[in-house]
C-alpha cells in the first residue's frame, strides 16, 4: 500500500487547526456574551441608574462589547464556512485514497487513538 | 488567523475550466450529423417494430376466431383493464421496416434543423477539449501549490480531480 500522500496529510492537519480555531472562537464568543450579560445586569442596578456618568460609561462598554461579539460571530461564521469546504475536500481525497488503496484510512486511526479528526 | 483566498491566477484558470466544461457539454449535446440520425432512425424503427406484437396479429389472422378484433394482452398495472396495443407507428415499423426507415431518412434530409458535425469530428474535438481541460486543471493545482508555498490557503474546487490534487502521477 502506498503511503498517505503528503498533501492529504497537510490538508488534514489544516482541517484540525481550523477546528481548534473554531473552538477557540466559540469560547471567546461565550465569554464575551457572558461579560455583556454581566454589564447589562449592572446597568439595571438602582445605584447605576442614579449615577449618569457611570451609566454612560457602562453604555459605551456595552456597545464596544456588542461590536466585538458581532465581529467574533462573523469570523466564526467564516471559519465554519472554510471548515466545511476544507472538510469536503479532505473527505473526497480520503474517499479517493480508500478506493485506490492508498495510505491509511482515517477511520482506522479512531480506535488506535491516533487523533484522527471527525 | 487562517484565511483562505483565491489568487488571481487561480481565479482566471477557474474561469477557463468553467468555459471548457461548458464547451464539452455543448458539444456532447450538439445535434447529430445526418449519418448518425439515419442510424438512429434505423434503431427507432427496430425498437418500435419489436413492440408491434406481430406474432399475436398473425395468430389471430391464421387461426379461427369469433371476433374480427385482435385480443391484446391487458396491462396488469391498470385498474380499468386497459389493453396493451401497438401504436400505428409500431405497426408500420413492423410491417414495412425498410420503407419506414426510408421515409424517416427523407424526413431527416428535408429537415431544416441545424446539423452537427460528424461523429469522428465531434470525438476529435471532444478529446481536444478534454486535453485542454486536464491541462487547465493541472495548471490550477500548480497555482494553488505555489500560493500555499507562499503561505496562503486556497480552497480546492468541489469538482477538482483528486488524482490531480494529490499529484499521483497519471499526468501527461
Amino acid at each position: 500500500m502506498e503511503k498517505t500522500p503528503e498533501k492529504l496529510t497537510r490538508l488534514r492537519d489544516l482541517r484540525q487547526m481550523l477546528k481548534l480555531h473554531a473552538q477557540a472562537l466559540d469560547e471567546q464568543i461565550d465569554q464575551s456574551v457572558r461579560e455583556l450579560e454581566n454589564l447589562r445586569s449592572t446597568q439595571t442596578d438602582r445605584a447605576t441608574k442614579q449615577d449618569p456618568a457611570l451609566a454612560a460609561s457602562l453604555e459605551a462598554e456595552c456597545a464596544t462589547l456588542e461590536a466585538e461579539v458581532g465581529d467574533l460571530r462573523s469570523r466564526r461564521s467564516q471559519v465554519g464556512h472554510d471548515l466545511s469546504k476544507l472538510a469536503g475536500t479532505v473527505e473526497r481525497l480520503d474517499e479517493y485514497c480508500r478506493a485506490h488503496g492508498i495510505g491509511t484510512h482515517p477511520r482506522a486511526a479512531y480506535g488506535s487513538g491516533l487523533g484522527a479528526s471527525r | 488567523m487562517i484565511t483562505f483566498i483565491v489568487p488571481d491566477d487561480v481565479r482566471e484558470l477557474r474561469l477557463r475550466i468553467a468555459e471548457l466544461h461548458a464547451d464539452i457539454s455543448e458539444l456532447q449535446g450538439a445535434p447529430l450529423s445526418d449519418k448518425e440520425a439515419f442510424e438512429k432512425a434505423r434503431q427507432v424503427v427496430q425498437a418500435h417494430a419489436a413492440r408491434a406484437q406481430t406474432g399475436r396479429i398473425l395468430q389471430h389472422l391464421i387461426h379461427g376466431s369469433a371476433s374480427a378484433l385482435i385480443a391484446w394482452p391487458y396491462d396488469p398495472t391498470s385498474q380499468e383493464g386497459t389493453e396493451i396495443q401497438p401504436s400505428a407507428f409500431d405497426l408500420l415499423c413492423a410491417i414495412d421496416s425498410k420503407r419506414m426507415h426510408e421515409l424517416l431518412k427523407a424526413q431527416i434530409k428535408d429537415s431544416s434543423h441545424p446539423r452537427g458535425v460528424s461523429k469522428a469530428e465531434r470525438e476529435r474535438r471532444l478529446a481536444e477539449l478534454q486535453r485542454d481541460l486536464r491541462s487547465a486543471e493541472l495548471d490550477e493545482e500548480a497555482a494553488i501549490v505555489a500560493a500555499e508555498r507562499a503561505g496562503a490557503h486556497v480552497h480546492r474546487r468541489l469538482a477538482a480531480d483528486p488524482a490531480i490534487i494529490l499529484e499521483l502521477g497519471d499526468t501527461p
